[in-house]
């Protein structure tokens, strides 16, 4: 069903989408004459470096990415599946931007690769998200440029054609891109909203055959998986529900620190299926719900909801220490499917907002 | 009374060396290869420092539990492994034990897992049962004594008036734990320990009957107990844990940190005959954190 035949039909079908595209007269350019910056991406959930507002003009960011087709180990019982990635990672790095910026990609397939892909940026406008002009297979790459023309943290995944789309993505591929104001982050009053830390949470639903024991199975390669995974994802129920790709992939010593007093930028994105971030002990100080800047935030959320196919930003000072659960309050998919994040948070203890009036002990 | 207390300070300042007289009690384990009986390790009497299972306060805040210099006053046979799928599975053969998944009858050297505290005393009923023999599941200071140099228990946190601190010390230690690969393995696979019985602290977490307990320590060292909760019971392992009576396999998630124990099975005890029911006494209390 996959042999490299059906690849390059795939890979020349979408070679004519791109020139149909580019017969279109454009309109002239304006990225070209701009200051250039290339910036080095960090794997979730951190971010690279950059500015919250800035004072510079639009500039061009160029990032580069890399396909991985890779065997990644998705629970505690070491169960694998042929993960497709974004340069290594489930999610795939989150690239950041200001608003009126171009954003430049280079995307690499990976000779050692077995099958074509693409990213479709829900920030860009036209061509299929640029879905229709980034098709590469094996051994090639492709750089597009697009204007971020909207504040707010999007998604980007791969959306290569029919079924592939959804399989792809259900492996792994999607990650998010966060287009801050030129002024950062508001209230919106006026006060200006910054962070301390930011952090990026990517929600990846797992679909992973059993046998007819019960037993997850394993594949010789991706391919060898395509029908049955499929067949199970037309159910819709996961067999995982993770955070950063793995269970635990951000718990106990992978646990996000933070102290007292500081403020944090956390990035949620959920590709696919609908979602409800929770921080147990805390708050949303901030919501910015759908996740577009130029909407003001919610105040003081106890949960918040990111739909899938979108990414969402919430803002919380910690006001007290310890650990903090964050998770997909459906605590189902939680606990037994795996969306728990840890925020391990130091500091002084505040008897004010609460304390222990009397130890459990006896009653009476 | 669930300790006897002598307060002899002497004999408390004896046992912190415990460990070290483990050598004096020689194992001797019974080995018979293929048969259907368990073989068995006799412990012989002797003190060790023991911090007992449960949540102990002091002054209205949690502290570690205070080492006791505790005593087992009489021989006790332990199993030198945990129950096998085979023996498990001729309980469940003869209708006196719950079936559970994943129990090959052929196994003989492999470990029983998933079963739950429920499980594991149908088993023990049914097997004091077919031998004659007081066979029963170890309390958790018989745990301990028998598994010496390999004991774990809890690591020690930070006493001291920040809840937080305490919290997060124990988060850390809890998450230094490192996972284990869940595959049950063959007997001997972890090895003997200084008394002769084997795989202790391996990747089977093991049920014992000591139940979930908060006690008060006062200035003076007497640890009052204030509730008791048998529906849960503690595990012992790589670390120790409490656990509901009816579950199988734990898991963590949510708001729960650190590791689950990877598998839970069980091995058995038995009293010889004369001894008193309750085989372990201590004396005084180590209030080392207070």
């Amino acid at each position: 069903m996959f042999n490299r035949r059906d690849l390059f039909l795939a890979a020349g079908a979408a070679a004519g989408a791109a020139a149909v595209l580019k017969a279109v007269p454009a309109m002239a350019e304006e990225a070209v004459n701009l200051p250039r910056r290339e910036v080095e991406l960090v794997a979730p959930p951190f971010v690279h470096p950059h500015e919250q507002a800035t004072r510079r003009g639009p500039e061009v960011v160029a990032f580069k990415m890399t396909i991985i087709e890779k065997e990644q180990v998705i629970d505690d019982d070491g169960v694998k599946i042929h993960a497709f990635t974004y340069n290594g990672s489930i999610p795939g790095p989150l690239m950041v931007v200001h608003e009126g910026d171009y954003l430049e990609l280079t995307l690499v397939n990976l000779a050692t690769n077995q099958f074509d892909h693409n990213i479709d940026f829900h920030a860009s406008t036209g061509a299929l998200g640029g879905g229709a002009l980034t098709h590469i297979n094996p051994g090639e790459e492709v750089t597009l440029r697009f204007k971020a023309t909207r504040a707010g943290v999007f998604i980007y995944h791969c959306a290569p054609e029919g079924p592939m789309i959804p399989w792809h993505v259900a492996l792994g591929m999607n990650g998010a891109v966060l287009v801050l104001p030129r002024d950062g982050l508001t209230d919106g009053a006026g006060k200006p909203l910054r962070y301390d830390r930011i952090y990026y949470v990517g929600e990846q639903d797992f679909y992973v055959p059993r046998d007819a024991s019960g037993a997850y199975k394993t594949y010789a390669s991706a391919a060898n998986s395509f029908v049955d995974m499929t067949a199970l994802m037309r159910g819709l129920i996961p067999t995982h529900v993770v955070f950063n790709g793995a269970v635990g992939a951000l718990t106990d010593k992978n646990a996000l620190p933070a102290k007292v007093g500081e403020t944090v930028l956390i990035i949620h994105s959920s590709a696919m299926r609908d979602t409800r971030p929770h921080l147990i002990g805390g708050h949303g100080d901030y919501v910015w719900l759908m996740g577009k800047f130029a909407n003001p935030p919610m105040r003081d959320l106890e949960t918040w909801i990111v739909p899938g196919g979108s990414a969402v930003a919430a803002l919380y000072t910690f006001r007290q220490p310890g650990v903090y659960a964050y998770l997909n309050h459906n605590l189902i998919e939680a606990v037994f499917l795996g969306a728990t994040a840890h925020f391990r948070v130091d500091g002084q203890w505040n008897d004010d907002l609460m304390t222990q009036v009397r130890r459990p002990g006896p009653i009476g | 009374m669930r300790f006897s207390r002598l307060g002899v300070v002497a004999a408390v300042l004896a046992a912190t060396a415990s460990l070290a007289a483990a050598a004096v009690l020689a194992p001797r384990p019974v080995a018979p290869a293929s048969a259907p009986r368990a073989a068995v390790a006799t412990l012989q009497p002797g003190w060790f420092a023991y911090q007992p299972a449960g949540d102990f306060e002091s002054a209205g805040k949690t502290i570690d539990a205070p080492a006791r210099a505790t005593r087992l006053d009489a021989p006790l046979d332990v199993m030198v492994e945990p129950v096998s799928q085979a023996e498990y599975a001729r309980c469940v053969a003869a209708a006196a034990c719950p079936k559970v998944k994943s129990v090959d009858p052929a196994a003989e050297s492999l470990p029983v897992v998933g079963v739950s505290w429920l499980d594991a005393i149908a088993y023990a009923e049914w097997y004091a049962r077919q031998t004659g023999e007081d066979w029963r599941l170890p309390t958790d200071d018989e745990w301990a004594y028998a598994a010496a140099e390999r004991f774990r228990g809890e690591p020690p946190v930070a006493n001291g008036d920040d809840f937080a601190r305490r919290w997060l010390a124990k988060f850390d230690a809890d998450s230094a734990v490192a996972r284990q690969a869940k595959a049950p393995q063959p007997f001997g696979h972890f090895g003997l320990n200084a008394r002769g019985v084997a795989d202790l602290a391996g990747n089977v977490w093991e049920w014992t009957n000591s139940c979930y307990e908060r006690r008060a320590v006062a200035a003076g060292g007497e640890a009052r107990l204030l509730t008791r909760n048998c529906r849960v019971r503690a595990l012992e392992g790589e670390h120790r844990m409490f656990m509901s009576d009816f579950i199988r396999n734990g898991v963590t998630g949510g708001c729960s940190a650190g590791l689950p124990p990877t598998n839970l099975g069980f091995r058995l005890v038995r009293s010889r005959a004369g001894a008193v029911a309750r085989m372990m006494s201590s004396v005084g209390e180590l209030l080392q954190a207070l």
